[in-house]
């Protein structure tokens, strides 16, 4: 967690079962949703963040907390003046240990991101996703999403000759 | 035995906005082979503009090369920085009934994922999804006129290929020159366009429009797609032994179908337009690069219509000779949000190099003749979008929208409601939205009524 200093503005948040987080406001604009509704005006003292639990809620913030962009003494982005590629190669180590994560809360973090809509989260945590749908048949794909296969054989062969580029 | 715990699932919306939306092209398609469901939402022109707004700020590269001994050629992308960009493919070109050498030459840049590909024995032109690998051929347009062999004026015409937003279709605009006058010179010019997809297949021709550009489109180098408009180099008047005078950039605002013309950067004489320079599309802006006795300017056209302005991207004045040898080239595409420049060989591309305007760094990021077959010929690398964007209408609408029974059974209840109380019923599920919403059914209903 970042130590908080003098004069900086504080936003809270509030997750539906009641824990209470409290951030600093640029973090908590690395949502855009969040961004959004400070810019508007539309946050009081606390905002609430409906449909996200407390336990992910604080990874995310916690994400958001090792992704701020760090600004130096003159006000600059930090990343900018120092040692741009060291600062983007510690970021990739902690994501990946971050991300190691079973896959229920992987799909909350997805879901997280995609409502709050943070960029970086989302690219990071939908990845494994991706790469699983990329790389499976059609039938892994399926069980994969819970989707029944509702073509007669016929109509699935027509189907995939329509799309046969895809399988070349 | 205890139950097996249920494997947690993602939500559709979820899936289709940040999963399938990423994935790459080709997996999309695979991924409509899926259920019924999921090709309805993966065909939809909301899918593919949610697709064109996440791949379109990633432009990706691809090769066209003689394909005649292409035969130990591998289809193997390469990522050059790790990032999402750029990657190579090479488009391959089916078996050719003539037998003749294939060379497949750019006529247009991209435009929301297709290209327009002239192969070159035939002058048949061909759309071209560079992603999937997808192509079809464009119906021959009107006649040029005179067809005495090897004429020069036979096949004076040019193709520009650009999306119409309200439409929300991709059209060919063919300009073309007929007759000849007195001078040997072509008399009139023409003009015609093509909607992709509109239509069954059958009916899908070429329609006159009555616009004309004020001058002579220049055909030899693609026309660009940005902003909504085909953008060509132009001159106004012919001379003497086809000499280019007066030379104009055209503009063609693809969903109005006229013509205008955009007025050359200042300080940017005739004879530079003419003879050291290229237009192209940088950033989804229209880019002007002119290289004029090693001083070299990438200039950026702002908007469009009246109150356009070329804002100077970069100037780069004496250059060193690694910087000259590059700048022979056309910029590709910018990188590190606009900080360094893509550039490589206009004809016989050799390799790719990451230019840096701020600090005069030149980089090579790609050996393009390394990865190709030494019998082969490399004729010519541009820049495509990953995308969904299909030829030819939707993948059997029939198949996917309604031949379940249950399915056709609701799709006639749903014939006999009224217009309002089927907006609302789009909010019950994905798969009535996506049959309310489905173009085959609009018509259906619409011939109901």
């Amino acid at each position: 967690m970042a130590t908080r200093e003098a004069g900086k503005k504080m936003i809270m948040l509030k997750s539906p079962d009641g824990m209470e987080f409290e951030v600093e406001e640029a973090v908590a604009m690395e949502s855009q949703t969040i961004r959004k509704m400070i810019e508007d005006d539309c946050a009081d003292t606390a905002i609430l963040i409906p449909n996200i639990n407390s336990k992910i809620l604080s990874r995310v913030i916690e994400y958001c907390n090792k992704h701020v962009p760090t600004t130096g003494a003159t006000g600059a982005a930090a990343s900018d003046t120092v040692a741009p590629a060291a600062l983007a190669e510690d970021l990739k180590i902690w994501d990946a240990e971050f991300i190691k994560v079973n896959r229920a809360t992987r799909f909350n973090l997805i879901q997280a991101a995609s409502y709050l809509n943070i960029k970086g989260l989302l690219d990071l945590t939908s990845q494994t996703t991706i790469d699983t749908i990329s790389d499976n048949s059609l039938e892994e794909i399926r069980s994969f999403l819970s989707t029944k296969n509702d073509y007669l054989p016929e109509e699935e062969q027509t189907i995939r000759r329509e799309n046969q580029w895809a399988f070349q | 035995m205890a139950p097996t715990p249920r494997c947690p699932v993602l939500p559709d919306e979820i899936m289709e906005d940040e999963i399938f939306a990423r994935l790459p092209a080709k997996s999309v398609l695979a991924c409509r082979c899926l259920s019924r469901a999921w090709a309805a939402a993966l065909s939809s022109e909301d899918f593919t503009d949610l697709y064109h707004a996440i791949h379109g700020a990633r432009p990706k590269i691809f090769r066209l090369q003689d394909s005649s001994n292409g035969d130990e050629e591998e289809d193997v992308p390469i990522a050059v920085t790790g990032d999402c960009f750029p990657h190579l493919i090479t488009v391959f070109w089916d078996e050719d009934p003539s037998n003749r050498p294939m060379h497949p030459s750019l006529a247009t840049t991209h435009c929301r994922g297709l290209v327009i590909l002239e192969h070159v024995p035939t002058g048949i032109h061909f759309l071209c999804n560079p992603s999937t690998g997808q192509k079809r051929a464009i119906p021959e347009g009107r006649t040029t006129g005179c067809r005495r062999p090897r004429d020069v004026m036979e096949r004076y015409a040019s193709l520009g290929l650009g999306y119409d937003a309200r439409a929300r279709r991709h059209k060919v605009v063919r300009v073309y020159y007929r007759g000849r006058d007195g001078e040997g010179r072509p008399a009139s010019v023409g003009c015609e366009v093509y909607v992709v997809n509109d239509g069954d297949g059958s009916t899908e021709s070429w329609r006159p429009i009555p616009a004309r550009p004020a001058g002579w489109v220049k055909q030899v180098k693609p026309s660009v797609f940005a902003q909504g408009h085909v953008y060509w180099l132009a001159h106004r008047t012919l001379g003497d032994r086809y000499e280019e005078i007066g030379m104009i950039i055209v503009s063609f605002p693809v969903c109005e179908e006229t013509f205008a013309t955009v007025p050359a950067p200042p300080g940017i004489q005739d004879e530079v337009l003419r003879k050291w320079r290229c237009l192209t599309e940088l950033a989804g802006r229209l880019c002007l690069f002119s290289s004029y006795e090693h001083q070299y300017h990438v200039w950026l056209l702002r908007g469009h219509g009246p109150g356009t302005v070329w804002d100077l991207h970069c100037r780069i004045i004496e250059a060193g000779t690694a910087v000259n040898r590059v700048m022979r080239g056309i910029p590709l595409a910018l990188m590190d949000n606009g900080r360094s420049i893509l550039l490589t060989q206009t004809d016989f591309p050799k390799d790719i190099w990451a230019y840096t305007p701020s600090s005069g760094d030149i980089e090579k990021l790609i050996d393009l003749k390394s990865l190709v077959h030494r019998n082969n010929w490399l004729l010519e690398v541009a820049v495509y979008e990953e995308s969904t964007a299909r030829l030819g209408r939707l993948p059997h609408g029939d198949i996917v929208l309604a031949s379940s029974l249950s399915t056709q059974a609701m799709s006639l209840v749903l014939q006999l409601l009224s217009e309002r109380t089927l907006r609302r019923l789009m909010c019950v599920c994905r798969s009535w939205q996506n049959m309310i919403a489905s173009e085959l059914w609009c018509s259906e209903y619409t011939h109901a009524r």
